[in-house]
Formats: structure tokens, sequence, C-alpha cells
């Protein structure tokens, strides 16, 4: 059992900590080094995609799930998946989707550990009603703060199971996962993409794509002002059991994103356009599923370093207007996010922290600069009026008080911390920041 | 006997075997674990047998510190498959400069692990394969058994020996058709931790280091290193050791 003292950086490499790490082996393993931890606490952490401090402990330990990744049984039948939390959904996909299986969300990216997708809450592209990712977890086996490990579902142990799922890591370790995997209705998706002139034409055809595609993500570009605030690239897909055909031209696979010199506000407006211009009317291609989810990982105009994320999840009522003002209020301030997706959202109705609600998503990436911060405290609070939310999985600028206003359900996972870890032994950087704000005012 | 492979995997339970045995058993070979932890094992193979339904897994307790067991488990082996045995040893125990100081015996209990079991063991195999006059033998060394670093000397020894030993060992099986290779790993987490080094950030992944020994197993080479540029590593910390510095640290 070995303890490395190392230097941890969140995904965006905004925030860092030095703290001793441990890689657990086996299950097993886990309970024993939980004995080992001091006062300073320690958290989880899975592939280290959190943009900020989330899986950082500053001064704390810090425990490495990435070889905790062993599948302990697939029911072809009925898709019912028991493996440990270090298993990558990239793994869980290419392993069962030539079996007619897919993940119950299709994210962004692929490389996110199981346990750091339900730590966070994930959701994905699914235009569906069932497409949270509670509704497909069956159990999870989760070891406390004393080592004991405990089983919860929806049933048993149902307030340790809400607050596990987008707890952030702080109630316990996540050991072991047994989750349902769809059937996949076809091997092959038909993918349509086209332009949307404005927010209203984005907005309508969300709502179409609603009804009628199973996946849905639309780009926009946020350096359009007056009528254009909105205009947009939709890409909608929708499962087919027609052969591979295209006539899509696709942005190339690159892996590292645009140099810096070009992301600067004179050229972002430039690039933006250009991509929007370069985007035909409409065209449409049909690609296996394989190829059409996970386009993070392939295609990044901008790598996540110094940026910040901000993801709002707007009820359906309260969308439209939300994400209009905050479009209008960049495309005024001349505010430019590097990376703009509005994408619909399923209902999330398990978890404390539930982040996702029937309605819209806006992800917003700005790059990190002097005096944007006020500002994106200021886009929080639009957020707070309209009873939006943001994403606490990316965070780096959450306060106390937008958290008790955007999440009615932090009461519920603040009794479920002091039930389950009463000394709180579960602990990062991020929980310091957000919820022990009072503490450090005093 | 068929011309599918079953693979031996020494060390099963570490990170590298079990990237190993998936990667194998992905490419349509039959597994068979070999370890002392049987609760690992057990694990491993359900864990195998998830992944690619279509292939055999089965395990073997094996004691590495247990020699004169080695013959019984090969016996075993060969009646278990048809195929044509090949094997991956990923067998080490590794211990940082700091422990071996403050107890010599775990110097001896590398020696044995990473050195006297893994010659004992492909000895022992060796007659198989060369009844079979084919097979494929595929170890794990470390660039650390290529110049000693304050933090590890004591376990890159081990790793010295060892590949001085499959030298001599792939020149006296080369000559029937077996072909022995030695995979150098560069700065694999097992010592030391994750040192960062300045011209590169990361630690080998062990899935692509997987890939790497399946790949180079058909190859007929003697010696590779993973990743590709290690072997430049090698030649800095040689020729140039003031560049080489922790910057973790």
């Amino acid at each position: 059992m070995h303890w490395y003292q190392m230097k941890l950086l969140g995904r965006a490499q905004t925030h860092s900590s030095d703290s001793q790490v441990c890689r657990p082996d086996t299950v097993a393993d886990v309970s024993k080094y939980m004995e080992q931890v001091g006062k300073s606490g320690i958290i989880a952490r899975g592939s280290g995609s959190a943009y900020a401090d989330q899986a950082l402990n500053s001064g704390g330990a810090v425990m490495m799930s990435d070889r905790l990744d062993r599948i302990r049984s697939f029911d072809e039948k009925t898709g019912e998946l028991v493996c440990e939390p270090g298993l990558t959904l990239e793994t869980i996909t290419h392993l069962f989707a030539p079996r007619g299986f897919m993940f119950p969300i299709a994210t962004g990216s692929g490389r996110r550990t199981l346990g750091g997708a339900i730590a966070s809450n994930l959701f994905g592209m699914n235009c569906r009603k069932k497409a949270a990712l509670s509704q497909a977890i069956k159990w999870m086996d989760i070891v406390l703060a004393d080592g004991s490990t405990v089983r919860a579902d929806k049933q048993n142990n149902a307030d340790l199971f809400s607050a596990v799922i987008g707890g952030q890591g702080l109630i316990g370790f996540i050991s072991l996962i047994s989750i349902t995997l769809s059937k996949r209705p076809d091997r092959n998706v038909h993918v349509v993409r086209r332009r949307c002139a404005n927010l209203d034409a984005l907005l309508d055809a969300l709502r179409d794509a609603r009804k009628s595609a199973d996946f849905c993500v639309a780009w926009v570009d946020t350096s359009a002002r007056g009528a254009a605030v909105g205009r947009s690239v939709l890409k909608t897909a929708s499962f087919t059991a027609d052969p591979v055909s295209g006539s899509l031209v696709s942005m190339p696979k690159i892996k590292r994103g645009l140099p810096r010199f070009m992301l600067n506000l004179a050229a972002m407006p430039l690039i933006k356009d250009i991509r929007y211009r370069l985007s035909s009317g409409k065209a449409d291609k049909i690609v296996p599923y394989e190829d059409f989810i996970y386009p993070s990982d392939h295609f990044g105009v901008v790598s996540p370093k110094n940026v910040y994320q901000l993801r709002f999840s707007f009820s359906e009522a309260e969308g439209p207007q939300a994400i209009r003002q905050i479009l209008t209020e960049l495309s005024e301030m001349r505010i430019h996010a590097c990376r703009a997706v509005v994408q619909p959202t399923a209902d999330e109705t398990v978890a404390d922290l539930a982040f996702p609600m029937r309605g819209y998503c806006l992800s917003l990436d700005f790059i990190r600069r002097k005096g944007l911060e006020e500002f994106l405290r200021h886009l929080m609070m639009i957020a707070c009026e309209h009873k939006g939310r943001v994403a606490l999985c990316n965070d780096a600028l959450m306060e106390m008080r937008f958290l008790f206003r955007m999440y009615k359900g932090l009461e519920a996972f603040t009794a479920a911390r002091k039930k389950y870890d009463p000394q709180e032994k579960f602990d990062s950087d991020f929980a310091r920041r957000v919820l022990k704000e009072d503490d450090n005012d005093e | 006997m068929t011309n599918k492979r079953t693979w031996l995997v020494l060390g099963a339970a570490s990170i590298i075997g079990r990237a190993f045995a998936r990667e194998a058993a992905e490419a349509g070979n039959d597994i068979i674990l070999l370890g002392k932890e049987v609760d690992d094992l057990k694990l491993a193979t359900l864990d195998l047998q998830a992944r690619s339904p279509d292939v055999a897994v089965t395990y073997m307790e094996m004691d590495p510190a247990n020699v004169d067991s080695f013959g019984d488990i090969i016996a075993k082996c060969e009646e278990t498959t048809q195929n044509i045995i090949s094997v991956f040893s990923a067998l080490e125990t590794a211990y940082t400069q700091k422990e071996c100081g403050k107890d010599l015996g775990k110097i001896k209990n590398m020696f044995q692990i990473n050195y006297f079991s893994q010659v004992c063991f492909l000895t022992a195999a060796s007659a198989l394969l060369q009844k079979q006059g084919c097979g494929e033998i595929v170890v794990l060394g470390s660039t650390a058994g290529e110049f000693g670093m304050p933090d590890n000397y004591a376990y890159g020894s081990t790793k010295a020996a060892l590949h001085v030993w499959l030298q001599g060992f792939y020149e006296q099986m080369a000559s029937q058709g077996i072909y022995v290779t030695t995979i150098k790993v560069d700065d694999y987490d097992t010592v030391g931790g994750d040192r960062r080094y300045l011209l590169y950030h990361h630690s080998p992944d062990p899935k692509e280091c997987a890939k790497a020994c399946l790949k180079y197993a058909g190859t007929k080479v003697k010696v590779r290193y993973f990743p590709w540029y290690g072997f430049f590593s090698v030649l800095r910390r040689r020729f140039f050791p003031a560049l080489v510095r922790p910057l973790n640290k």
C-alpha cells in the first residue's frame, strides 16, 4: 500500500493541489486506505475530468479509482452490468455497443469513469424522457468514512443513494455499481445538421427534435448580435436501420485545440463566423453509433486548459427567456465564449443535487482572463432569477448564496452527509470552497 | 493442436498483466491467469469473461516463491488447452529505495520475484515451447534496469539482472524458432510514484503498453522500449543526467 506525494490539477488547470495520492488495486484495498486517512480528509478521483477543484484535496488525500475497472458480470438479456467505478464510458461503449447495448446517456466525452459520472450527475445529448443516469442505476456499494460498505438503491438506504448521485464524492466512495445498459435500437444513427438563423429558430428546432430525435445538440455562435443572437448549427440524430452513407462533410478529427493566439478576442468572432458559414444549410449522413458519440474526445477547437466552464440548466418555461438574456448580454458585452452549446435535457428526480431539469442546458466555456469572474457571477445571478441551476461538476465560481437558491435538495444532501460522514472525512477543495463558505467568513 | 494461442499471464493481478490479458482476449486468444491471490484471479477471470465472452479464460494459483511447483503448473496448463502456448510475464514486486534502506530483506524479496522466480518459470516453460516448436515469450522489463536512479536503484538492479539473462535466453530460444521479447517500460509508476520529467508529462498508459506488448510479440524483436521514446530517455539519463530532474517534487 503506497501513498505518493503528487501535484494534481483540474482539467482546466485553473486549480491545483498537493496531495497524498493512493491507487487501490482492488475494492478490498479501499477500506484499508480509508483507515489510514487523517483529519485532512480524502476525495475520490476518476479520470480527472472535472474542470476545477472537485477532485482535488489540498494537503489531504486523494484516492484514484482508475485501477478499479473490473467488470463483475454482464447479463446479455437484461443489460445489467455490475462493475467497479473506474470503468470508463468509452470502454463500456467499446465492449457492449457491438452486442447491441449502449450507455443510457450519450455524453460529450467518453473518458469519464462511471464513478465520476455518477458523482457528477452527468447528463447527455439524449432527448428522450427517461434519459437521466439515476434511472439506470440499480444499486451501488458505497464505502463510508468508517470503512464499512453499504449497498444503496432507490428503496434501501435511499437517502444515501440520492446524496451520492451528484454528490461530488463527498458522501462516500462508490466501490461497485449495478447499471442497466439500454438496448440499442439500431446499429447506425442518422445525423442531420442544419443552420438556425437565430434563437427563435433554434428553440423551435429543439422543440421538434425533442419529439422526433434520439440525440440533439446545437453549437451556438455567441458573437452574433442583434436579430442574429443565438444563431447556431443544430445537430440531431436518430437511430436507423439504413446502412452507413453520407453527404455531410465531417469536421477533421483532431486531438489538440487551436493555438491560443487564434482564440483571442479579435479572432474569436471571425472563427465563429467562418464556422457558421461553412456549415451547409442542411446536410445529413448515416454513421455508426460509436462514431457519433463522444464528439469532444476527437474534436476540440479549444483545449480545456485555462478555461472556465459554466453549464446552466433551465426549465422549459424559463429556458428560452434565460438563454436569450445570457446570449444577448454576451454579445453586448462582447465577451465571447470559446465554446457554446445548447441541448435539451431530461428531468433528474432522484439526486439531491440534481443538475438537469426537463428543459434546456446552455454550456459556455470562457478563456480565463482578468475581470471575467465578476461577469460570470452576474450570469449565475441571471440563472438564479430564472430558477435555473449551474452544474457543480465543472464549476469554479459557485457561492453558497447561489447554491441555496439553485439546489432545493441541498438540505437533504447536508443531512445525508451529517448522517453518513459526520466528521467530514470525505472532503475536497470544492467542498471547502462552496459548502464551508460561512465557516471561512468567520 | 490448433493455431490459436493460449497466453499464460504471470502477474495477472497487476495492472499491466490485467491490461495484457484483456488485449489478448479481445484479439481472440484464450487466457490462463497465473498468480498468488486467488480472489484477485477470480475477479480478473470474471472481468475477462464479461469483456470477451467467446474466449476461454481460466486461472491457476501460483506462488512465485515456490519455484518447485512451476513444472507441475506448466504441465497443467498444457493439459488445459489444445492451443499453442505463449507466455507473458508481468511478474514483479517493487519497493522504493527508502523502503529497501530500512529493510534489506526487501531487496532479497525483489530478487526472488523479479529475477529468480521469472528465470525458473521461463526455463520450465521453455521445454514446453521447444516441444511445440513455436510460441512467443514477452517479458516486462524496465528502463530502471538501464541506469541507476536514486529512488529505485535496488529495483533497477533486479531488472538489470533479468535483462542480461533474457539476452542470452533470446539467443538460445531464437535458434529453435521461439522469440523472447523484452519490453522495457519507461517510468511506469511501480516504484517512485509518478515522476514527471522535462520532456513529457504522462505515465505510460497500461492499455497502450499491453497493446504494444501484444504487437511486438509476433515481431521476433529482442528488445523494445515503451513508450518508444523511452530509449531516448535512457540516453538522456546516461549522458545528460543533469536534465533529469523530477518536476513533481
